[in-house]
């Protein structure tokens, strides 16, 4: 199934909308090459968990994507902090292996899933679908 | 060791560095192969299943550190291994208990080669049967296809029932971990979320905390849900964690509860005690020995004080300060007392370390015999003196061995006989007055002191006149005899096979003793008695031929005083007439070889010494009394012949004292010490 296959089975005149947050530039651009494949659109970029807070409740993504292996756990924080304000709220992780402990608690935390760095586009693109699959665009 | 090299650490690092490795990698070995054989038996299999795996995964990584890249892949294979057990792809079994002890063998092995920084070629050996051992185990589970592992506990099973009450279908699914799944246990963590979305989760293996996920391929899980089937299926695709699912309903035989009685294996072994690592140092034995040492130098120091205290007494008897002389002397006599007391209380350490290694010899040496066995352990938290910990233990084994070869008898003779089918084996330390016990008792078929007695008169030993008189107790000591246990009717219908005189020789180099009682039939015991402490010991000085030699208190019966004319000759050896009894009696000068200086006297001590129960008198000229000496060793020399000399001593006036060990001294007399001498008078 092509990734750009998603909206078509959905209602296309909402789009999902994508928070991303990575101290990474390039990862932030491949992220987002992603969702735009996908038909989704990036509505915020953040590249610390102070950042992704803020701009979290300002513009109340459907789907966040976000490393957790930033320096000094921000990442777990920040998933704390929108899980506990918002309980709905869509994190899907991202981290580099090795932070596989982090990986655990932010589950824990209830993120929906997560991505392993390095980055494939193709798998990231799969995760991030069935996140979707439960979720309507707009909420 | 490129590894270590490239850190740039000293030579002294990486030696002190391997020495620490070596050390605690022993340990570990020990503690492993403890584990493995609790194993089998174990009634909580997980936990001793993790202590291994922890042990193992500890040697890996410790042996990949100082480059030991041979043990580091054993290890790691061993992790395999154990995460196969874990996941319940293989049962745990004997064989399974034996492959786990040839690794740890082979681990042993290696570790010992490691301070040369080599691996042993067995290690690719020991892979492969690794290998070919899993080999064989997936592909019996294959074909039995239990889809659970065989740990079902009782709890699960009543969940199960319950949940069927409920009208909900009980599945088992397999969720083998995608290629791109790169973290296999935050993919579990995921899964199980996901699952508990449709049902309730009665059992995940492997579990989900466990360590090997990461090495697994799949998890199986147990649910019960309301689902169908297919919706299940299609419900367990996760991109990124899960590859293949397979989902089944769960199969009720499927099920093997883990028993509630007690397999018989279990009590085979006693569970030692486990003694709390904390509050522990690890102190190398050189260092003690050199405090010991010095303690030795002081209690020396002392008594030159005390002596000198004496002298001052005498020369300056109105002097005011000898109070405060005496009493700082008897201050410092106390203080090192104490610490005399308190270092050699650091030499101690329980018997344990001695003990835990008899489990495995004997399950080892039952199995080849065919024979099964327990053993009971007890007090193994006795704590004897490191010395005595050191070389006791391959005594012990012999004679362990020779109980399990030749007194037990096998489980269809044991039938026969009606008695219980699985033999014993006692092994308890205990401590009693100044003395460390340990017994070896089995309930085999005891020994034959016919057999002995026949044996004995054919090997010349002894006379059959003399044979009416030996009791049953003193023809059983003829099994110490040299060459003699070798004869192949003892070992073969009731013996104590190859060697005992091996075990007495290395009991009584510890200034022990040894004894067995046996009874046909019933049983035999042997009882092994050493000095609570073989560094210092009360000795009683004498004389002879004007140069000054110790013994042990604990061998002198009495000491008596005796006229020469009292002294018989019989068969042209020198007799006393003790009070009822004659006794055979040495002389020091003939047996040491020194000449004989001074003048003859007709009055002479004989210091009367017990040797494994029997009496012997040494003649002595002069007795000077009785003293604490502290034992220094006497390195072999050719002026010597030091298996007679347990040791030295320094006296405080500075003169040294040999310390004689009485029953090498008896041995080289050539008296024998049967009993048959005091017979022979008396007839």
């Amino acid at each position: 199934m092509q990734p750009e296959e998603i909206n078509k089975e959905k209602d296309v005149s909402v789009k999902y909308r994508f928070l991303v947050v990575d101290d990474s530039i390039f990862a932030r651009k491949n992220i987002a090459k992603v969702v735009e494949m996908m038909g989704g659109v990036v509505e915020g970029e953040a590249t610390t968990g102070r950042e992704a807070i803020d701009l979290y409740f300002k513009i109340k993504p459907d789907v966040v994507i976000m490393d957790i292996s930033m320096p000094e756990m921000e990442g777990l924080e920040a998933l704390a902090k929108i899980r506990e304000k918002d309980k709905n709220a869509n994190v899907i992780i991202i981290s580099s292996l090795g932070y596989q402990e982090l990986v655990k608690k932010a589950l824990s935390l209830g993120a929906k899933h997560f991505i392993s760095k390095p980055f494939q586009s193709d798998k990231a693109a799969e995760i991030i679908k069935f996140v979707l699959k439960e979720i309507k665009p707009g909420r | 060791m490129e590894d270590l090299s490239s850190l740039q650490l000293s030579e002294e690092d990486i030696k002190s560095l391997k020495e620490t490795f070596y050390h605690q990698a022993v340990e570990l070995v020990e503690l492993l192969t403890q584990d493995v054989l609790l194993l089998e038996g174990s009634k909580d299999k997980g936990e001793r299943l993790k202590t291994i795996k922890r042990i193992f995964h500890t040697l890996k990584g410790d042996s990949a550190s100082i480059g030991l890249k041979g043990l580091s892949s054993l290890t790691h294979k061993a992790e395999d291994l154990l995460h196969a057990i874990e996941s319940g792809l293989v049962e745990i079994d004997s064989d399974l208990t034996d492959i786990l002890l040839n690794i740890a063998d082979c681990v042993h092995e290696a570790i010992d080669k490691s301070l040369a920084g080599a691996d042993t070629p067995h290690i690719p050996i020991m892979m492969k049967n690794i290998d070919s051992f899993l080999n064989e185990r997936s592909g019996e589970h294959d074909k039995s296809d239990t889809n659970a592992s065989s740990i079902f506990g009782e709890y699960q099973r009543l969940l199960l029932a319950d949940y069927r009450k409920q009208g909900r279908e009980v599945y088992n699914i397999r969720l083998s971990f995608s290629e791109d799944c790169h973290m296999k246990s935050a993919g579990v963590v995921l899964i199980l979320q996901h699952l508990t979305g449709i049902g309730d989760i009665i059992r995940t293996s492997p579990p989900q905390d466990a360590k090997e996920i990461e090495y697994a391929d799949a998890i199986e899980v147990v649910i019960a849900s309301t689902m169908a089937r297919n919706e299940i299926q299609k419900f367990c695709s996760i991109p990124g964690v899960v590859g293949n699912v397979t989902v089944e309903e769960f199969k009720e035989q499927d099920i093997a509860i883990i028993p509630k009685d007690l397999s018989p294996t279990q009590d085979s072994f006693v569970t030692q005690k486990t003694i709390s690592p904390a509050a522990t140092i690890r102190v190398e034995s050189e260092k003690m020995d050199k405090i010991m040492d010095l303690v030795g130098e002081l209690v020396i120091g002392r008594s030159m004080i005390a002596q000198l205290l004496l002298e001052f007494e005498e020369r300056f008897p109105r002097e005011e300060m000898l109070g405060r002389f005496a009493s700082a002397s008897s201050f410092v006599e106390r203080s090192l007392s104490d610490l005399q007391r308190s270092v050699m209380n650091l030499r101690m350490m329980p018997i344990d370390k001695v003990f835990k290694r008899f489990p495995r010899v004997v399950r080892d040496l039952a199995k080849a015999g065919d024979k099964d066995i327990r053993l009971i352990i007890h007090g193994e938290d006795t704590e004897v003196d490191k010395g005595l910990v050191d070389v006791i233990g391959e005594p012990l084994i012999h004679i362990v061995r020779n109980a399990i070869d030749h007194g037990i008898e096998t489980v269809e003779e044991r039938n026969a006989l009606g008695k219980d089918i699985q033999g014993t084996i006692f092994l308890e330390a205990y401590h009693q007055g100044n003395d460390i016990v340990i017994e070896v008792k089995d309930d085999g078929r005891g020994i034959d002191t016919k057999l002995i007695k026949e044996k004995a008169i054919e090997k010349g030993l002894i006379s059959n006149d003399e044979l009416e008189k030996i009791s049953d107790d003193d023809a059983i000591d003829f099994i110490f005899l040299p060459g003699f246990s070798t004869a192949k009717v003892l070992s073969e219908v009731s013996g104590r096979g190859i060697g005992m005189d091996v075990v007495k020789t290395v009991v009584e180099g510890l200034r022990g003793g040894i004894k067995v009682k046996s009874e046909l039939g019933v049983g035999t015991t042997f009882i092994l008695r050493f000095p609570l402490t073989l560094a210092i010991i009360k000795a009683i000085l004498f004389n002879v031929s004007n140069r000054l030699f110790a013994i042990p208190l604990v061998s002198v019966k009495e000491i008596t005083r005796v006229f020469v004319k009292d002294i018989s000759l019989v068969n042209n050896k020198e007799v006393l007439r003790l009070r009822e009894k004659v006794i055979p009696l040495i002389r020091l000068e003939r047996i040491v070889n020194i000449d004989r200086r001074g003048t003859r006297r007709d009055k002479l001590y004989v210091i009367v010494v017990n040797i494994e129960d029997r009496d012997i008198g040494i003649i002595v000229d002069r007795l000077v009394g009785e003293e604490e000496l502290v034992i220094k060793s006497v390195v072999s020399h050719r002026l010597v012949n030091t298996s007679m000399i347990g040791g030295a001593s320094i006296l405080g006036n500075g003169q040294v004292v040999l310390i004689l060990n009485p029953s090498a001294i008896v041995k080289k007399a050539g008296v024998r010490a049967i009993g048959n001498e005091q017979a022979s008078v008396s007839a």
